[in-house]
C-alpha cells in the first residue's frame, strides 16, 4: 500500500520533505520546546512562578540569540582555548556589571533601562504570549534568523504604542549609525587594517583581545539584561539578584561549552573574523558604538541591529576597496545585507504582532488610530 | 560462545527498550492528565474565561504535547484501550504488561499535580463539567463503548493503515482525539477518552464513584469500551486482511 500523505498534497512535496528532515534534525530541540510550552502553559496564570520561568526562558534564548553577537567573535578566534576559560572570563564580566547596576540603581539590574516610559512598572501577572516570546525567539535562532531580542522580548511589555516606536526609532538610527561609522572605518582604514592582519599575531593581540571583547560584552549587558530582566521586578532582592545572576553565568557554561549556538555560523560566514586582529577591531568599533548610545538615553534599543549595520557596513566598504579580499562578489555581499535586514524586519513584524495581541492599550490605540 | 554473547546483547537490548516506553508511557500519562484536567478548570474558572472551542483546541493540544514530548513516535498510547488494540493486533499481550501500570501511575501523579494547583488557586469541580447528565444507565454505557471503539479506530487507522507513524501522524491523531473530546466529553460518566485520569481524579477528589452500583462501574468503565475495541478489531482485521493479499 502506498504511503498516503495529506500534508505533503496541501504544502506541496518538497516543503513536506523540507518540513519532515528539519523535524527530524531537530527532534530533540522541538520536543524541548514542547515541553516549555507545557510549562508556560501551566505556569503563566501565576504571577510568582511565572516571572521566574519567563526570566529563565528568556535569558537563555537572549544568550543564544543575542550575547552571540559580542562573543560571537570571541569565540571564533579563541577555538583553541579551554571553554571553561572563556567561561569564567565572560561570566565573571556578567556578574561584574549587573552587581554594580545592582548596586548603584538599587537593586535594578538593566541600568535603568527599563525606567524609560511604557516599560517603568513591575509586571504583575503575564499573558501566555509573554511567557512564549523567548521560545519563539529560541525558534527563531534556531532558523539562524538574526532577529532582535529586544523587540521580540520587550514589545509584549510595553504598556502603550509609544514605548515600541521609542525603541524602534533608536534601534534605527542605530542600524544607520553603525553602517555609516563601518564603512568609513573599514574604506578608509583598509590599507592600515590590511597591513595589522598580515602574518602571524602578535601574543599581545591575544590579550588585547580579550580585554576588548571584556569591555564590549559588558556595553551589551548595559543595554540587554532589560530583555531578561523585564520578567522581574524592577528592584531585585539579594535573593533575586543571585538566582538573576546565578542562572545567566550557568547558562554562558553551557553556550561556551557547546562553543556557541547555531547562529554562530553567521559570524563566520563573514569575512576575516576568525582572525584575532580583525575581529578585535570589529569588536572595539561596536562597543564605541554601543557606549555612544549608552550615554544618550535611558530608552532600551535593539543591539542586534547596530550589529546587523556594523557587518554590513563593513561587507560593503570591503568590497568597495580594492585594498580588501573578502572573497565576494557585490552582487552576493549586497544581498548578504538584504537578507540580515529582512530577517531583522521579520522579527520586527513578529514582536509587534505579539504586542498587539497581548496588551489591550496598544489595540485601543491602534484603533483610535484607524479609525475603526 | 559468540551466540551467547549476541543472545545475551540481544536480551539486554529489548530490556532497554521495555524500559524506555514504559518510562515514556509514564511521562505522557503525566502530562496528558495534567493538562486534560488544568485545561477543563481554567475554562469552568470565570479567571480565564475561555471558550468551549478553545477547551476542545487546548484537549487536542494536551494530547499532542504529551506524546510528542517523550518518544514523539507511535510507541505511546496513554489511553489503555489504544494499549489493549496494540496488544491484539501483534498478538502480544506483554504490551498491555509493559504499558498500563505506567498509564495507572502516570494518570495517578497527573491527577495529583493538578489537585495541587486547583487547591492552591481556582478551586474548580471539573466534574462539573460533564455538563450533560445522562439519567439512561444504557445509553451512558453505549457512549463510552463508542468512544472507546472509536478512538481505537482512529488509532489502528492514522498509525497502522495510513502508517503516519511520526509527527504528522501524531497531529492528525490529536485532531481526531480533539474531535472525540468535543462528540463526548461533556456528557456525564463517558471516561473512555481518559479513564485512569476520571478514576483517580474521583478516588482523589469527589468520591462520586460511591454512589454508583458496583456493576454500573465496572460495565460502564471497563467491559463496555473494552467490547468496544475488540468489536472495532475484527472489524477492521479482515479488511487488512484483504487489502494486503
Amino acid at each position: 500500500m502506498s504511503k498516503l500523505s495529506l500534508a505533503s498534497q496541501i504544502i506541496g512535496e518538497k516543503r513536506y520533505q523540507s518540513l519532515v528532515l528539519f523535524g527530524l534534525q531537530e527532534r530533540t530541540f522541538l520536543r524541548l520546546i514542547a515541553a516549555f510550552f507545557v510549562i508556560a502553559v501551566i505556569f503563566y496564570p501565576y504571577p510568582e512562578i511565572a516571572m521566574w520561568i519567563g526570566f529563565m526562558f528568556a535569558g537563555y534564548s537572549a544568550i543564544a540569540n543575542d550575547s552571540i553577537q559580542t562573543i560571537g567573535t570571541f569565540i571564533s578566534s579563541n577555538s583553541e582555548v579551554k571553554w571553561w576559560k572563556l567561561w569564567l572570563w565572560i561570566g565573571g564580566i556578567f556578574v561584574a556589571t549587573v552587581l554594580y547596576s545592582w548596586i548603584m540603581y538599587d537593586g535594578d539590574v538593566s541600568f535603568q533601562r527599563l525606567t524609560s516610559k511604557g516599560f517603568s512598572e513591575s509586571p504583575k501577572s503575564f499573558h501566555f504570549l509573554q511567557i512564549v516570546a523567548p521560545l519563539l525567539l529560541l525558534i527563531i535562532t534556531r532558523l539562524r534568523m538574526p532577529v532582535s531580542t529586544t523587540f521580540m522580548l520587550l514589545s509584549c511589555f510595553s504598556s502603550n504604542a509609544s514605548g515600541i516606536i521609542g525603541v524602534t526609532q533608536k534601534s534605527l538610527m542605530g542600524y544607520a549609525l553603525a553602517f555609516g561609522v563601518a564603512m568609513l572605518v573599514w574604506y578608509l582604514l583598509a590599507g592600515v587594517i590590511n597591513k595589522l592582519t598580515q602574518g602571524k599575531p602578535h601574543p599581545m593581540w591575544r590579550v588585547a583581545q580579550w580585554i576588548i571583547s571584556g569591555w564590549l560584552w559588558s556595553m551589551w549587558i548595559t543595554h540587554d539584561a532589560a530583555n531578561i530582566a523585564i520578567f522581574l521586578n524592577r528592584s531585585l532582592t539579594l535573593i533575586d539578584f543571585v538566582a538573576f545572576a546565578g542562572f545567566v553565568f550557568v547558562g554562558l557554561g553551557i553556550l561556551f561549552y557547546l562553543r556557541g549556538d547555531k547562529i554562530q555560523r553567521i559570524i563566520t560566514e563573514k569575512s576575516q573574523v576568525v582572525d584575532v586582529r580583525a575581529a578585535s577591531v570589529i569588536d572595539i568599533v561596536y562597543a564605541l558604538i554601543l557606549f555612544v548610545f549608552k550615554e544618550w538615553s535611558n530608552i532600551p534599543m535593539s543591539t542586534t541591529w547596530i550589529f546587523l549595520g556594523l557587518l554590513g557596513g563593513r561587507e560593503l566598504a570591503m568590497q568597495l576597496s580594492k585594498k580588501s579580499d573578502t572573497q565576494r562578489t557585490m552582487g552576493s555581499t549586497i544581498r548578504m545585507i538584504l537578507r540580515d535586514i529582512g530577517f531583522a524586519t521579520i522579527g520586527l513584524i513578529i514582536s509587534v504582532l505579539l504586542a498587539v495581541a497581548v496588551n489591550t492599550n496598544i489595540q485601543q490605540e491602534l484603533i483610535i488610530y484607524f479609525g475603526w | 560462545m559468540d551466540t551467547i554473547a549476541k543472545t545475551v546483547s540481544k536480551s539486554r537490548a529489548k530490556t532497554r527498550t521495555i524500559l524506555l516506553n514504559a518510562l515514556a508511557e509514564f511521562l505522557a500519562s503525566i502530562i496528558f492528565t495534567s493538562l486534560y484536567f488544568i485545561f477543563i478548570s481554567r475554562y469552568f474558572s470565570e479567571e480565564f474565561g475561555s471558550s468551549i472551542v478553545v477547551l476542545f483546541f487546548t484537549i487536542g493540544v494536551a494530547f499532542f504535547a504529551a506524546i510528542f514530548i517523550p518518544f514523539h513516535t507511535y510507541r505511546i498510547h496513554i489511553i489503555p484501550f489504544v494499549s489493549l488494540i496494540s496488544a491484539l493486533r501483534k498478538r502480544d499481550p506483554m504490551v498491555l504488561v509493559h504499558k498500563v501500570p505506567s498509564q495507572i501511575l502516570g494518570a495517578f501523579l497527573g491527577v495529583l499535580i493538578f489537585n495541587a494547583i486547583n487547591m492552591r488557586t481556582i478551586k474548580v469541580d471539573i466534574e462539573s463539567l460533564q455538563m450533560i447528565p445522562l439519567n439512561d444507565s444504557g445509553l451512558t454505557i453505549l457512549l463510552n463503548t463508542v468512544a472507546a471503539a472509536l478512538l481505537c479506530y482512529g488509532f489502528y487507522l492514522i498509525r497502522i493503515l495510513f502508517k503516519a507513524k511520526r509527527l504528522s501522524g501524531t497531529i492528525y491523531l490529536s485532531l481526531y482525539f480533539m474531535v472525540l473530546f468535543a462528540a463526548t466529553g461533556l456528557f456525564s460518566s463517558v471516561s473512555a477518552l481518559n479513564p485512569f485520569g476520571y478514576l483517580f481524579y474521583d478516588m482523589l477528589q469527589n468520591q462520586t464513584i460511591l454512589n454508583q452500583s458496583f456493576l454500573f462501574v465496572l460495565v460502564n468503565h471497563f467491559l463496555a469500551p473494552i467490547v468496544g475495541v475488540f468489536l472495532v478489531f475484527y472489524y477492521i482485521k479482515p479488511k487488512v486482511m484483504y487489502q494486503n493479499k
